[in-house]
Order: C-alpha cells, then structure tokens, then sequence
C-alpha cells in the first residue's frame, strides 16, 4: 500500500515500531483479560477484545512489510513475484480490516448499550465498506480516522465526568492515533509524514501504557 | 442526593452482604441489606450464579446464598477493576 512512500532509511525501523504497538496493545489486553477474568464484566471483555484485534493488526502489518521487504530483496527465493504480491494484498487486508473491527469495538463501547445485533451490524459495515471499496487506502484511513474522533470525543466526555486525570491520557492518546491517522491524506505531498505518523503513533501508545500504569499502580497503595 | 450506584458497586454490596453473614444468608435478608427492588435483586443474583460468584442451595424449602472463592477474589479486587473501568470508560 505505501511501501513505495516509505523513506529508504526508515526502511526496518517502521517494523520495528510496529511491533512495539502490537506489544503495547498486548499488553493492554492481558491486563484487561486478566480483569475480566475476577470481574467477568461484559465491558472488560469487549475492550480486551478490541485490543487482542489492534495487536493482532499490527502483528500482521510488521509481517507482511517484513516478508514482502525480504522477498523482493532475495531474488533467489522461488516465490514469484505474484505470490509475494498475493500474500502482501492477504496481509495487509488483514491488518485493515482487524485494525477497524478493533476500533468499532472500542467505539461500540462508547455507546453503552448491550445489543449484539447493532454489534455485528458496525463491524459487517466496517467490512463490507473495506472489501468492496475501490481505494481501500482511503476507504480504510476514513473510517479509522471517523472511528478514533468518535472515541476521543467519548473519552473528553468522560473525563468532563469523573474528571480523572488517567482518563485524560487516554484522550490525549487516542487525539494522537487520529492526527497520525491523517499523514495518508498529505502523505502524497510530502512523504515523512509516514515517518512522523509512526512517532505520534508510538507516544499515544506510550500515553496508553502510562495511564495502565497509574491506574496498576494507585491500586496497589 | 446521593449518586446512583454503579452495576460494580452493586456487585460488590450483595457480595459483601453475603460475605458478612459468614457465608449463608437468605435472599430477603439480602434485599433489605442491599437496597434494591425484588427485580433487580433476583436479577443480579441470576447473573452472580451464573459468573460462579454465588451459590444457590435449599435449606427446608428456603432459599440461601452463599459466596464461593470467585466471589471472595472479586472482592479483593474490587479497587483495581474500578480503577481500570473508570479510567478507561468502561462504567
């Protein structure tokens, strides 16, 4: 998809970061299964699930750049190149798609309602509008960036709410993931933005992981 | 006006409330103690037998409850559950 977009130099070290995201979301996971698992709050699950899905997105996305990159490098390989070609379109339809069903999940949270038909009904939507999209590049950055304004906006409100600080780091997190969603509608003009994405991208992780720990840590006081 | 109580803080009452009468108590005992209307009580006692947090049994055709292990963890844990539910929105 952007692989052509990519500076040379940042070539490996994109993967590298996004490994560190699917770690990350990981991690997130594992805390909330292991909440879910004392609590067995139907909440806890989704939002663990939403993670497992984002995880397994970047999981994926890391692979696929990480085969398709090695593949074409090592012309000795007897893959051809259409083969390398249909497992990178695999791949990366993989990523998108797991990516957005993980945001629709975060974003069904968000309404508060217990209707597994509405549920299914956001991630056939999410899907269908992927798969039979023309440019699925555009497609996919759309409802991404719709996805994460969506959930920021909840999170303001909730911190409006509560007024915990640690909800605040999860806002400013998620207002980042939605600036680094846009560098695919400037990405044509000027290329670092893949780059700087990857920067934002790692510091609302970063933001995320901050705010487990606060959260870890005021309970163990 | 005291603020509505969470799904987790009711939770929490109808566990501590069988957890302080040493394990077994009758369910009007728990209706009284729990604040809640006979629906919801029989509502919410539905879904703890069913998470394993309770358990149900019959004593000279009267129904009694008690709290079994999962139950006591949820207890235990109950601060971290609603700290991570209240920072990220899960409430």
């Amino acid at each position: 998809m952007a692989l052509t977009l990519v500076p040379q130099w940042f070539f490996g070290f994109d993967i590298i970061m996004q490994l560190l995201f699917s770690l990350a979301t990981a991690f997130v996971a594992f805390y909330s299964l292991k909440l879910y698992k004392i609590s067995e709050q139907r909440e806890i699950r989704l939002f663990c699930t939403a993670f497992i899905l984002i995880a397994f997105s970047y999981l994926i996305k890391a692979l696929t750049n990480w085969f398709v990159i090695t593949q074409i490098q090592d012309r000795v390989r007897s893959l051809t190149l259409n083969n390398v070609n249909l497992i990178g379109l695999l791949g990366i339809h993989a990523y998108l798609i797991l990516f957005t069903a993980g945001l629709a999940t975060l974003a069904y949270l968000t309404f508060k309602i217990k209707s597994p038909r509405a549920y299914i009904l956001l991630l056939a939507i999410n899907i269908v509008f992927i798969i039979l999209s023309q440019n699925k590049a555009f497609a996919f950055s759309t409802l991404s960036s719709l996805f994460i304004l969506f959930i920021c906006i909840n999170y303001l409100i909730e911190f409006k709410l509560n007024k915990n600080p640690r909800t605040i780091l999860i806002f400013l997190a998620f207002l980042g993931l939605f600036i680094s969603g846009l560098d695919f509608f400037f990405i044509s003009d000027f290329y670092t933005n893949y780059v700087i994405s990857h920067f934002i991208e790692l510091a609302s992780y970063a933001l995320i992981l901050t705010s487990l720990y606060l959260t870890a840590r005021k309970t163990k006081k | 006006m005291s603020k509505k109580r969470t799904r987790l803080e009711i939770i929490r009452d109808i566990l501590e409330v069988i957890k302080s009468k040493s394990g077994k108590i009758k369910p009007t005992h728990i209706l009284y103690k729990s604040n809640l209307s006979h629906q919801m009580m029989e509502e919410y006692l539905q879904e703890l037998i069913e998470k394993s947090f309770i358990l149900e049994s019959l004593n000279k055709k009267q129904k009694t409850y008690s709290i079994t292990e999962k139950g006591k963890n949820y207890l235990s844990q109950y601060s971290s559950i609603v700290e991570f539910t209240n920072t990220f929105g899960l409430n």
